[in-house]
């Protein structure tokens, strides 16, 4: 084994150019694969301040489906309220709106901001960090108290430099108070992301009975190992769930899903998808992994005839391990593991230009505040699209290396 | 000479098999990329239908009717009271040149889309719910007919107007004015006016929107009134001047939340969301292509390597360096047009399978020419170099070879 890993190594060496070339194509194509898996990890991963997320399942989608017409909403609070917020053998439970685009006016400025409402347990399942004051308690809500939190990126904008607490600003006809001031978050924290933040009974619509309307529900297991048992729960429940005007609707479906799988539905949420549904997340999982693998073919093909031009120059050190009595299977491994060394060197290359690619990315604000990057998660999952793509590339040709006669190949070559 | 070559390529078919993929595959991602930009630049030029300029939107947070259920056309919104109260406040404005309603506005990214049955086939449309003022915020052109008025209040059906996309794809060559459109609910839709194609997604939306604008009065029940309004300000109209206004449309509606946004705002965040995914495929398509050269470039390099003895044999023979030089160059090419024939065979069954519906033939035609060209020219600017190589091979040297 270390001999073919040494072997390998001065095999990479002897023809400089050819090695150049095949780094170059596998970092490209695997910088592209770890730039797209440290994406997917930031949008569902657990990071501050959805730390939490590993434990956590979300409520977004209500569907009331009938012959004719099928309605499909966030659910609305009261939705929330009778369904969710207390189900049995969960930690914690909260009910937040969608987020809203709004603006404040100050000295003749326009503030363009995105608002939230939650309620107090809002702030126990996200960890947000404090720079200043805290969040708005449950006596808070209880009595809709004109209160708000915000980030330091709107802080600077509505009040300049320093602290903040205790000043207001008023929006939308009503005046608020600021109470708490967070870091920033970015907008890939689908939960946690906002600039503004105030107490659900602000709200000025009838919020409280809705069964449809503008909510998210999110549940806090005590560990992943619940999530069954309240998935079977919420589903019972949902079975239950009187329809209110069985003339137009026949039935309601709605399911309590990790963010990953709440991604997938919404996905697969449109005209025409509704049987989809119930494997939205098996079946969007295998369409990343279907397009992964197209997107690996045309490198992978390129490796593939490269590796066999090359492949008579190793012909006869091939004769010679056959003539004294090699098995295929030792060859096609020798190669196949070649292969792998090659592209491993790919891949650490790779993740040194999907740094750069993410920090470029980062820095271009094309997504608001994204702070992607890679972790060790993304750093083992890079590693295993490596050595699946050494070894998807360098079958072929060792399979074929290995077919070469012993006669043939000492005398230099096959066509 | 091509024969010759031909023979020489199929003598060598399992190399130039996989060779002949690779270009193949890379020809449909670099199609595909090329049509998607192509797309873009053509959307570009074309008119909008609309001017965005100095149209600010205000969305109120009125409750819908009934959620999701079909709205009666002959009942009342409560909400109509407030709205036109709303929208009335609005247009007292000295800044505020005209404001209309309008349920789907151009960059809301809502849409209102439906099929409708005409002589048995079927033609997919964008509506839009606008009241009479909407052709002067938005300065909709108008091709024929008329555009709504005060007066349709007392007509016996409903008037609708079209753009000429849909009006063609609809009534063909017959004049549209005066047909019936659709019925619902015993109410008939007639077309009184055909506009300018109204490309309300913008600029790089595909084409083929079919907008039917459906009347909305505030004078009569009619179902649900829209709840967008939107307004056209006195150009450089300051910011200030939206805090005054959603004050006072606050005073005049203090229990529906509303907001004002700014369409130039909306068109930059649409055409950004669908810029992002050109640029990327973009820049995907362009590392493959890198690969695929340089490997390309690669596997060149080595069969001029290993056939050493053949070319030293045509130099013995008398072949000048230059000819060596086009044998190389001429059986790259011939293998890249085997690969891009199938390539063009794949993608002619597109307008077959209806892609015209999404991209315009010019974007299409243009994708495929700038496609075989760069294919053409990637592949051989690859055998430029290995060409070289082989044209410097010394008979001498080349029969010594084994």
């Amino acid at each position: 084994m270390r001999s073919y890993l040494m072997l390998a190594l001065k095999v990479l060496q002897r023809r400089k150019f050819f090695t150049f070339i095949s780094l170059v194509g596998i970092s490209l194509t695997l910088v592209v694969l770890v730039v797209a898996t440290a994406m997917l990890d930031d949008l569902f991963g657990p990071h501050a301040p959805q730390s939490r997320f590993d434990r956590v399942l979300m409520v977004s989608r209500v569907a009331k489906y009938g012959p004719e017409v099928s309605t499909t909403m966030n659910p609305g609070y009261g939705f929330l309220h009778d369904y969710v917020l207390n189900l049995p053998g969960i930690e914690r439970a909260t009910a937040f709106t969608d987020l809203v685009t709004s603006a404040i006016y100050r000295g003749g400025d326009r503030i363009e901001t995105r608002i939230r409402r939650t309620d107090a347990d809002y702030w126990k399942i996200l960890d947000h960090r404090f720079v200043e004051g805290g969040p708005f308690t449950a006596a808070d809500v209880q009595r809709g108290a004109h209160i708000a939190v915000i980030t330091d990126e709107l802080r600077t904008k509505l009040f300049g430099p320093g602290p903040a607490a205790g000043r207001s600003f008023d929006l939308e006809g009503d005046r608020y108070r600021v109470v708490g001031v967070v870091e920033a978050v970015p907008i890939t924290r689908i939960a946690a992301y906002s600039q503004l933040w105030t107490p659900v009974t602000t709200l000025r619509t009838d919020w409280q009975r809705k069964f449809l309307g503008e909510f998210n529900g999110l549940v806090l297991a005590r560990g992943r190992g619940d999530f069954a048992a309240i998935k079977s729960e919420f589903a019972r429940r949902v079975d239950a769930i009187p329809i209110d005007d069985p003339k137009t609707y026949k039935e309601i479906r709605a399911s309590i899903d990790t963010p990953f799988e709440t991604f997938a539905r919404e996905l697969m949420t449109g005209p025409g998808m509704r049987k989809f549904n119930q494997h939205a997340p098996l079946v969007v999982e295998l369409i990343i992994g279907i397009v992964a693998l197209l997107y690996m073919t045309l490198p992978a093909l390129n490796l593939v005839t490269l590796n066999l031009s090359r492949m008579l120059e190793r012909a006869p050190e091939i004769g010679v391990r056959k003539a004294f009595g090699a098995p295929r299977t030792a060859l096609v491994s020798q190669f196949v593991l070649e292969n792998v060394v090659l592209t491993l060197i790919g891949g650490f290359c790779s993740f040194v230009l999907a740094t750069a690619a993410l920090a470029a990315i980062n820095g271009s604000g094309l997504i608001d505040g994204a702070r992607f990057a890679l972790n060790w998660r993304v750093f083992i999952w890079g590693l295993g699209i490596a050595v699946f793509f050494g070894v998807l590339s360098g079958f072929y040709p060792a399979w074929r290396m290995s077919r070469l006669h012993p006669v043939e190949a000492l005398r230099g070559g096959a066509k | 000479m091509i024969r010759h070559l031909l023979k020489l390529v199929w003598h060598r078919k399992r190399a130039n098999a996989l060779v002949m993929v690779e270009i193949f595959i890379s020809f449909l991602v670099v199609f595909a990329v090329v049509t998607l930009a192509a797309m873009a630049i053509t959307g570009w030029n074309r008119p909008l239908g609309f001017d965005w300029h100095e149209v600010w939107l205000i969305s109120l947070d009125t409750p819908p009717l009934s959620p999701g259920a079909p709205v009666s056309l002959s009942s009342d919104d409560p909400a109509r009271e407030t709205i036109a109260r709303v929208l009335r406040e609005a247009k007292s404005f000295p800044q505020v040149v005209d404001a209309a309603l309008s349920d789907t506005p151009a960059y809301s990214n809502s849409e209102s889309v439906g099929n409708w049955n005409r002589n048995g086939h079927t033609v997919s449309l964008t509506r839009d719910n606008v009241s009479d003022d909407f052709a002067k915020v938005m300065r909709v052109k108008l091709v024929r007919g008329r555009w709504f008025q005060r007066s349709d209040d007392a007509l016996g059906y409903s008037p609708v107007v079209v753009d000429r996309d849909l009006a063609r794809e609809f009534f063909g060559e017959a004049d549209p004015i005066g047909q019936k459109f659709d019925e619902y609910e015993n109410v008939t839709f007639r077309v009184v006016g055909i506009v300018e194609p109204y490309r309300k997604s913008g600029e790089l939306a595909p084409p083929g929107v079919n907008m039917a604008f459906l009347r909305k009065s505030l004078e009569k029940p009619n179902g649900a009134i829209p709840s967008n309004i939107v307004l056209r300000v006195q150009p450089g109209t300051p910011a200030a001047f939206e805090e005054e206004l959603t004050r006072r449309l606050h005073e005049v509606a203090p229990d529906v939340p509303m907001r004002v946004k700014r369409m130039d705002r909306m068109r930059e965040l649409g055409l950004r969301v669908r810029l992002i995914p050109i640029v990327v495929a973009g820049i995907v398509a362009l590392f493959l292509i890198t690969m695929v050269a340089l490997g390309l470039t690669g596997v060149l390099w080595q069969t001029v390597t290993r056939r050493t003895r053949e070319i030293g044999l045509r130099r013995a023979l008398g072949a000048s360096g230059a000819a060596v030089r086009a044998q190389v160059l001429l059986e790259v090419a011939l293998v890249a047009t085997l690969a891009l024939i199938a390539g063009v065979v794949i993608v002619a069954q597109l307008p077959i399978l209806g892609i015209f519906r999404i991209v315009t033939p010019a974007a299409f035609a243009m994708g495929l020419a700038c496609s075989l060209a760069m294919i053409y020219g990637l592949t051989v600017l690859c055998g430029v170099y290995p060409g070289w190589l082989a044209s410097r091979v010394q008979p001498a040297q080349a029969l010594h070879y084994e």
